[in-house]
């Protein structure tokens, strides 16, 4: 009797202690924090809380950061630390080759390796590849092209151009010149050195024998036409005074003062703010210039999501990553981002991006920016090469020396660089 | 003896803490950076930590952006200076009978406490190469080409002068204020009495007085100069093309951009060399002008 | 014309001299306020407008009301300025009584040290510091900002030029009616300092309010953010907003002007018996 009675009790026991543990397994709430340099309300913290809501058990916080040098900074000694950051979303390849290599990052290959990427995100994907294997899963697809102002084009008579080379570009530019416009070209400041990057496309920055490739014709060519489009031709502004005065040449677009501006899908979002920005045009679209020849820039897929090496919930943070690429995304379209995953649906989010101002664009030639073939990433060198790439074309454009010395000076550098890595 | 003991005791107990903190905070990291310069650290996670010996020095030598920062770095130092001599004149002008002096002590002082990053952006607005107001007076007076001041290689750093200038002035004008207070009224009324100008007691009373402080203020001036990083940061970040680079926001941008720390430290302990050795020159040079009574 | 009217026509010109020169001073910060109540089109606007037409607190409304939270900045970068004063005030007065008025070994060759490590650049010290609060945990919290602050080496040497200005015989009287050093800190000298001391101490508040390369080095969290952090984050994000950028500005200097109204009249008095004698 005895016996028994302690065995059912035994039992009992056992049961309560079961059915409680599952309980408390079940109320173990894990906590995860998510960094990205998205303002929270252009669709980050939308797609959190809608994540919350159907996951009670991983509840995610985002954490915004400034994404500009001290922000970088300051994530990089937030890593460093470890404590305080499970996943995190990176904009700069460089910023993200550094984690990397400073080991801040989990190797993804066991969730995504090339095959993923062709099959999901495509060959832009190749940016976030270090080594031969991926650290992040990129989310955005920021298209890249310029903005044209249709009445420029309609009043001379001249249609909506689909493809441009470098040299097309400039003879474009000087057809567009009128007394209406104070510019017909004009891109943002710190993306000069794109001319560059786009020079070298499908060459790379680095020759097979190992030594610099910033002799390339192409390079020449294209730092001498937006050379002739700053000073000869004086259709664009020249980049010495645009940057010191902080000239906000796209401002200066949609007032209808410059004709073409050369930026990406991240100004959508002031394009499509008719109340701030009034404007009476329709904005059309048209990829970037490439070389005659060469491949065009492919667009950016970037906010690329990693898993922090010290997090204690890797699968918890890559469940999150993985349903934040395909789902969670679609919060961030009205914000002027669009899904790079495929099998997000991508068309849905493309109409999102211009909502509320639809009918001021020519949604035509922006399906067309989106589907432009033959591109590919553009190749970008380390912040010590990038700087001084900078550093030697703003003198160039400054009239301060000659195409040649900025050439054999960024050669130089270059080679000392690769020296001594 | 008994009084010796405690005195030595008590010396100890009052540096104590103080010695603590500046050990801490100041003299051990300092030597961790010392050692740093002697590896190719990479960054705080210490990967590929290496001792590469002089490696860094003898790419040093050759950098050439190293070298035009410590060019930019020296002419810098050109508002010291001014910096010195505006505050004497100004406190020579408030230490006669002027109306308000209070008032206008304070408004030349005040600039010494503006944050520069707050006040960065001021400046940048006033010299605003198109709109800004003082491009704006120029044109209408009849300049046709206003230098287009921060956004030029050749005026960015003249106007950095002109704002350090400004802005360290009001310390040496203070400094300068109370000094001249004190030079003893005979010695100038003598001066007089033998028949000198005013310029002539100026030269051969005032100046001499006050040799050590000036001389004081050219030095830690100098210091600081080696040192300072906000302002510029703010209102040109080294550019355009590196034209008001100087040290100390090169030292920041290889840590802190390139994580190039090693090669960091290497510079830094360039800076602190340099920084001693213009200290060095300015005690030797001073038996030249400077009198102690 | 009387000696007595030349006169006061020379006091005239000089003041008319030195009110313009103080003008071209102000003129940043006139222009700073100025701005931060005007709208855009407004700013540039030439002939200069010192006055707007019609002001509006728009901008100050975006700086204090919006997005960013100027009050909690606020109230963090007043927690470490005040924390960092107050030691630096403390151990910074002990110390330079110490290396001014008492006699012990080693004494001259600690303060040498002193002097070369004013020499020091910030900047070095910046990635041992970064490792040495991460390892100790106080990285990303206020103690990684005030704890330097309090330990001020220029503090120190401009404190000690004070003391040894103060005559021999306070000392000698205070010997012999047996007062040991502590008593004469704290009853002869504390007292006899007080302009040098209130006048470091307002300094040290202006230095550690002002700033930002430490902040932005070893604070992560947007809760622990300091003033000037808090104004450069909102330059960046706002760089083509002129009147709000400068509303913000206007924002962080208030203290700082504050503190030196009400504190000016040591100011002179404090730096002048630190450093006359040197």
């Amino acid at each position: 009797m005895r016996g028994r009675r302690s065995f059912l009790v035994s039992l009992a026991v056992l049961v309560i202690s079961i059915s409680l543990a599952g309980i408390s397994y079940a109320s173990e709430v894990v906590y995860l924090k998510f960094w990205g340099g998205v303002p929270a309300e252009n669709g980050p913290q939308a797609a959190v809380e809608a994540w919350n809501a159907a996951n009670p058990h991983i509840q995610v916080e985002y954490v915004r950061y400034v994404n500009n040098e001290d922000g970088n900074l300051r994530v990089n000694m937030a890593m460093q630390t470890g404590d305080d950051v499970d996943i995190l979303m990176s904009h700069s390849a460089n910023d993200y080759e550094q984690r990397v290599l400073s080991g801040f990052l989990l190797d993804l290959t066991d969730r995504v390796d090339d095959d993923y990427m062709a099959a999901n995100i495509g060959s832009g994907a190749l940016r976030w590849r270090v080594g031969d294997k991926y650290y992040a899963l990129p989310t955005n697809i920021n298209a890249i092209f310029i903005m044209l102002n249709e009445d420029a084009f309609a009043s001379k008579g001249i249609a909506i151009p689909e493809r441009l080379t470098v040299s097309q570009l400039r003879t474009l530019a000087n057809e567009l010149k009128s007394d209406e416009y104070e510019y017909a070209f004009a891109l943002d400041a710190g993306n000069i050195h794109g001319i560059v990057q786009n020079a070298v496309i499908d060459t790379g920055f680095v020759k097979e024998d190992g030594t610099s490739n910033l002799d390339h014709p192409n390079v020449r060519e294209g730092l001498e036409t937006y050379y002739g489009l700053m000073h000869e031709d004086k259709v664009m502004p020249v980049l010495a005074i645009q940057k010191a005065t902080n000239m906000a040449v796209e401002q200066m677009f949609l007032e209808g003062k410059i004709a073409m501006y050369q930026a990406g899908a991240w100004r959508l979002r002031m394009s499509n703010d008719l109340k701030q920005y009034p404007r009476s045009f329709k904005i059309a679209f048209v990829p970037y210039p490439h070389f005659d020849g060469y491949s065009g820039p492919a667009h950016h897929v970037e906010d690329a999501m990693s898993i922090v090496a010290t997090t204690r919930f890797p699968d918890q943070a890559w469940e999150f990553i993985d349903w934040y690429a395909q789902e969670g995304m679609m919060a961030l379209a009205p914000g002027g981002r669009v899904p790079a995953h495929a099998s997000a649906p991508q068309a849905e989010a493309r109409k999102l991006i211009v909502q509320a101002a639809e009918e001021t664009y020519n949604l035509e030639s922006l399906d067309r920016t989106y589907e432009a073939g033959d591109t590919k990433l553009l190749p970008t060198p380390p912040y010590q090469v990038l700087d001084y790439i900078n550093q030697e074309i703003e003198k160039y454009f400054l009239g301060e020396q000659s195409i040649d010395a900025t050439i054999a000076n960024m050669v130089k550098f270059h080679n000392d660089f690769l020296n001594r890595q | 003896m008994k009084w010796m003991k405690r005195q030595q005791l008590a010396g100890y107990l009052f540096v104590l803490p103080s010695i603590i903190g500046v050990t801490v905070f100041f003299l051990i990291p300092l030597l961790f950076s010392f050692g740093l310069a002697f590896t190719n650290w990479l960054g705080p996670t210490g990967r590929d930590l290496r001792f590469v010996g002089l490696t860094n020095f003898r790419r040093l030598l050759f950098d050439g952006i190293f070298w035009k920062a410590v060019r930019n770095n020296v002419f810098y130092l050109l508002h010291v200076p001014l910096s010195v001599g505006v505050g004497f004149l100004v406190a020579s002008g408030l230490n006669r009978r002027v109306f308000f002096r209070n008032g206008l002590r304070a408004s030349f002082f005040l600039p010494y406490l503006i944050s520069a990053v707050a006040i960065g952006f001021s400046w940048m607005l006033l010299f605003h190469p198109t709109q800004g107001p003082i491009n704006q007076l120029l044109v209408s007076l009849g300049v046709r080409n206003p230098p287009l001041w921060l956004a030029s290689t050749k005026y960015a750093m003249p106007t950095v002068i002109i704002i350090a200038t400004w802005q360290s002035m009001g310390f040496n004008m203070i400094i300068f204020l109370a000094v001249l207070q004190e030079v003893p009224r005979h010695l100038k009324e003598a001066a007089q009495i033998d028949g000198a100008k005013s310029w002539q007691v100026v030269r051969y009373v005032t100046l001499p007085y006050i040799s050590p402080i000036t001389f004081f203020l050219l030095v830690i001036g100098t210091m600081n100069a080696f040192k300072s990083f906000g302002m510029i940061q703010a209102v040109t970040g080294g550019g355009p093309v590196n034209s008001t680079l100087i040290l100390p926001l090169y030292v920041y941008r290889t840590a802190f951009r390139y994580y190039e720390m090693g090669y960091a430290s290497t510079i830094a302990i360039m800076l602190f060399v340099i920084i001693f050795l213009f200290t060095m020159l300015q005690w030797y040079g001073q038996r030249r002008w400077v009198y102690y009574d | 014309m009387t000696r007595n009217g030349k006169q006061n026509i020379g006091q005239m010109v000089l003041t008319l001299i030195m009110i313009a020169a103080a003008l071209i001073m102000i003129i940043p910060l006139v222009w700073m306020i100025s701005t931060s109540f005007k709208t855009q089109p407004e700013v540039f606007a030439y002939p200069v407008k010192w006055l707007p037409e019609r002001p509006t607190w728009e901008a100050h409304r975006k700086v204090w009301l919006g997005a960013l939270n100027f009050v909690k900045y606020y109230r963090n970068s007043l927690k470490i300025a005040v924390l960092g004063t107050v030691g630096a005030i403390t151990f910074g007065s002990m110390a330079a009584y110490g290396f001014a008025r008492v006699q012990f070994r080693g004494r001259n060759l600690l303060f040498g040290l002193y002097l070369l490590l004013m020499m020091v650049p910030p900047q070095i010290l910046f990635v041992p510091k970064f490792i040495m609060f991460d390892w100790a945990g106080i990285y990303n919290t206020h103690w990684a900002l005030f704890l330097p602050t309090m330990f001020t080496i220029i503090g120190v040497f401009y404190m000690r030029q004070h003391f040894l200005t103060l005559p021999k015989e306070l000392t000698e009287a205070a010997i012999i009616d047996g007062a040991g050093h502590f008593t004469m800190f704290r009853k002869i000298f504390l007292p006899l300092a007080k302009p040098t001391i209130v006048t470091f101490a307002i300094l040290d508040f202006t230095w550690a309010w002002n700033n930002y390369e430490d902040a932005l080095v070893f604070l992560i969290d947007e809760d622990l953010y300091t003033v000037p952090l808090g104004l450069n984050n909102f330059l960046l994000e706002y760089s083509i907003d002129y009147p709000g950028m400068m509303a913000a500005a206007t924002a962080s200097i208030i203290p700082i002007v504050l503190v030196f109204l009400f504190g000016q009249r040591y100011i002179i008095e404090g730096l002048v018996s630190s450093s006359v004698k040197g």
